[in-house]
């Protein structure tokens, strides 16, 4: 009797492994993760000052923490700029990727112009038409500095803030973008304070004062990148004294005087929107009240496929360039405590061992503070 | 009644076809941009744009893009337009053998235009490029009526153009025909000319080096120096055009080396080689007044292979390969004095080409800036450059400069075979006719009259010098 039993236990033990052996087969499903095309990026932009304007053709790469591949150049390329009196300018490659106008090329205001490119394999993309609407004249430039509470309780943040005064014309939309250049400024160390390194021989970080040199000359891009556009729906007509340009206080940039460059420009309601949505999407921090990511069309079209995605937007803007010299002493809020630098000045990019240029004593040649 | 009333009536889904923009029109090619609107995918036969010269599209041009179904922007490149006339465009969708219109757009074509075309010199066989506007692929060129080759319409704006032989006239007009339409350019095109010509007429028994060389109306004189052998030369020889010799002159000065001259009777410095020993500075200065050679007064600067010029009124020297290469030195024949003047911003030498004109200084430095340098104020500003390419230690020295009127003729430099013609009123160069006799050889002097160059030019295999005619504007 207890052997029938077990035999059927056994039976049914079979039974049941089967069942589940069968049941347990998992259909294999083919999933291909979504990589990103090797799409076509446009950058830069022409305005009505006579220089080599220039525009960076690349391809676009999955950005992310795994690191995927370059932004590699598109070289070779036909990139030409035309008007609408079909008036061509035929762009050169000065360096991989990189395609410049003639150095006395210059937008003329209420001209329309696109951008046309023919890459090596035979595509054509080109841009959609985009004129150039005067840009008012500033009348001054000021700055004073900024202290803006943050989340660290201990320190403010500090910044300087300049505005622009200009009087915004009644009669048009005016779109603005104020674009912040690459700018000089005077680098203050104190060569007085250095140490020698823990490692040395005879005498590990003894003071060993510099005889040369604290003031220095070195470029600097303005942070924070923010991108500053505006439209004048809600002040048409009405005065300016708007905030175009802010410059965080890192500690180095004003020791002394830090010359700022700006590009007062007038932008189309289209750029003005695709300015304003790439400086959204750059703002984004991952708090619950951040905007959607977005995918942001520019401006370019393929002329072979309509479904080929391009990225990039050419534009084409008035230009009034804009220079202010920002003095230490002007300002009522600084950093504190300053950075320290205890070492030459002229050796501040090498203090990493990796081999950068010696920084400068001597000024920029337009280099002219007191106006 | 509540299954009857719960049907639902099937709609099709609603869209919209906008002509949106006229992206860009040229002279026979236009692109226009479509845009279709829909919330979901809409099968289309068939989408594109119609063209027309008439607002009601009698005779349309039908721009056919094929099927679509997703909604999105569309763009249309139609070429073969007719030029500088209007026209009328709508973008249009095919949907179950309805056509469904845009709104209508218009725009203008625009006619071809020929701006400017450069170089405007250039050889028989050689190339040029035409700029404009609007030019078609059947675009053809003309020089006097002959047809040339067109090498490539590049996008419409540029014509690369094969320059045809030259036949009677070297000032030939350019003219275009492209879609039917005639175009002339406003300047005239040029060929190059120049002959050059062997005059034969040679010092005897001489070639000159590290010498001096000066004009005095058409009277020519070159001398002193050290021939190829390093035989020194104590004198100084003269030619007039016609003649069929150089005669020697009655200079009665030490051999000197290396010295400085302008180009019109005054030289001096540089050094003396000694049979034995060292060579030594030589500080004699000299000026020929038309009958005899006068010394003037030492200056307070020795300069060997300094370079001298005449202006206003002025003797200046300069630079030289001893001592400080940058500084200046005058001699005004007046006051019999020697004034120093403002340093040069760098250094210069007596193998660097450089000349006088309307009484300002002109440099043409190893990089191939062409500098002006202002006597009065010191100032050096880079005003144009030497077009043709200077090969480092082999073709940067040497060369002549010779002023006709507003016009300087440059080249010739060591080695080399080419000449330019500069305008000095609106710095153009423009080439010239390349030298014809040997091109390993150096110019040793040089000189101008009625229009026509003089100079010359010493050659170390087989060691000789010969003596050169050129016409500028023979051909």
């Amino acid at each position: 009797m207890y052997t029938l039993i077990t035999l059927n236990r056994i039976k049914h033990s079979i039974w049941l492994i089967l069942i589940l052996w069968i049941s347990s087969c998992i259909d294999k499903f083919n999933f291909t993760s979504e990589e990103p095309q090797r799409i076509l990026n446009v950058e830069g932009f022409i305005t009505t000052i006579p220089k080599a304007h220039q525009i960076r053709l690349s391809r676009v790469e999955k950005f992310g923490p795994e690191f995927i591949g370059l932004g590699r150049p598109i070289n070779l390329a036909n990139v030409l700029i035309k008007d609408d009196l079909a008036r061509v300018e035929n762009l050169v490659e000065t360096g991989s990727g990189y395609y410049s106008t003639s150095p006395d090329f210059a937008a003329v205001v209420g001209r329309s112009y696109n951008l046309e490119i023919q890459l090596l394999d035979g595509r054509r993309y080109v841009s959609l038409r985009e004129k150039v609407a005067p840009v008012p004249e500033v009348d001054s430039v000021t700055y004073h500095s900024v202290r803006t509470v943050t989340t660290d309780r201990l320190n403010d943040e500090i910044g300087v803030q300049v505005m622009a005064h200009f009087q915004d014309p009644p009669e048009q939309e005016n779109y603005y973008f104020w674009n912040l250049l690459e700018s000089d400024f005077v680098l203050v160390t104190e060569p007085e304070l250095y140490h020698l390194p823990p490692d040395h021989r005879t005498c590990p970080k003894c003071p060993a004062p510099k005889p040369c040199c604290s003031r220095c000359f070195h470029k600097n891009i303005p942070k924070p990148t923010n991108i500053i556009t505006l439209s004048d729906t809600e002040f048409n007509g009405i005065y300016q004294r708007r905030g175009i340009a802010y410059v965080i206080d890192d500690g180095l940039r004003f020791k002394e005087t830090y010359r700022l460059d700006i590009q007062h420009l007038s932008v189309s309601a289209e750029t003005h929107r695709f300015l304003k949505l790439i400086d959204q999407q750059l703002s984004l921090t991952g708090s619950v009240f951040d905007p959607p990511p977005a995918n942001i069309r520019g401006n370019m079209i393929s002329l072979n496929d309509r479904d080929e995605q391009v990225l990039g937007h050419f534009f084409v803007s008035d230009e009034r360039f804009l220079r202010i010299y920002i003095q230490r002493d002007q300002l009522e809020f600084r950093l504190s405590p300053q950075t320290t630098v205890p070492s030459d000045c002229r050796n501040y990019l090498q203090q990493f061992n990796f081999p950068m240029p010696f920084l400068s004593v001597d000024p920029p040649a337009d280099w002219n503070p007191g106006n | 009644m509540l299954t009857l009333g719960a049907c639902e009536e099937v709609e099709d889904p609603s869209f919209s076809i906008i002509t949106e923009e006229i992206v860009n029109v040229s002279g026979e090619r236009a692109i226009v941009l479509g845009r279709l609107i829909s919330f979901e995918n809409i099968p289309f036969q068939d989408h594109g744009f119609y063209f027309s010269r008439d607002e009601n599209f009698d005779q349309p041009i039908i721009l056919s893009l094929g099927e679509t179904s997703r909604p999105g922007r569309f763009l249309g490149e139609i070429d073969g337009l007719e030029l500088g006339v209007g026209y009328f465009v709508k973008a249009f969708g095919n949907k179950d053998v309805e056509v469904i219109f845009g709104n209508t757009l218009s725009f203008s074509t625009l006619n071809p235009a020929l701006e400017r075309f450069t170089p405007l010199t250039q050889f028989p066989g050689e190339e040029i490029s035409i700029f404009g506007i609007n030019f078609g692929d059947d675009t053809e060129v003309f020089f006097d009526g002959q047809k040339a080759q067109v090498v490539e319409v590049a996008f419409g704006f540029q014509i690369r153009v094969r320059v045809p032989p030259m036949r009677d006239n070297p000032t030939v007009e350019l003219k275009i025909i492209t879609r039917g339409i005639e175009l002339i350019a406003s300047e005239p095109f040029n060929y190059a000319t120049g002959v050059y010509e062997n005059l034969g007429v040679v010092i005897e028994d001489f070639a000159l080096i590290d010498n001096i060389y000066f004009q005095q109306g058409n009277r020519f004189f070159a001398g002193l120096g050290v021939d190829l052998g390093a035989r020194t030369t104590n004198y100084i020889w003269e030619y007039s055009p016609g003649q069929n010799a150089w005669q020697r002159t009655a200079f009665t000065g030490i051999t000197q080396r290396k010295a400085a001259n302008s180009r019109t009777g005054y030289f001096g410095g540089g050094e003396q080689w000694p049979q034995m020993g060292a060579p030594i500075l030589n500080d004699a200065y000299w000026h020929f007044d038309g009958n005899d050679f006068n010394s003037i007064p030492t200056p307070p600067i020795s300069i060997v292979d300094g370079f001298g010029f005449m202006a206003q009124g002025r003797f200046y020297i300069a630079g030289g390969t001893f001592g400080i290469g940058s500084q200046v030195y005058r001699y005004d024949p007046s006051t019999s004095l020697w004034q120093l003047r403002p340093n040069l911003l760098y250094n210069v030498d007596k193998s660097m080409v450089h000349f006088v004109h309307n009484d300002q200084l002109y440099i043409i430095n190893k990089d191939k800036a062409l500098l002006h340098y202002n006597l009065e104020t010191a100032q050096s500003t880079v005003i144009s450059e030497y077009p043709s390419p200077f090969i480092d230690n082999f073709s940067d020295t040497g060369g002549l400069s010779v002023v006709v009127g507003d016009k300087v003729f440059i080249g010739l430099y060591d080695n080399n075979e080419d000449m330019w013609e500069l305008d000095m009123n609106t710095l153009i160069w423009s080439k010239k006719n390349r030298f014809t006799g040997p091109n390993r050889g150096r110019v040793v002097a040089s000189y101008e009259s009625e229009g026509i160059l003089y100079f010359l030019r010493i050659y170390a295999q087989p060691r000789r010098m010969e003596f050169w005619k050129f016409d500028p504007n023979g051909f």
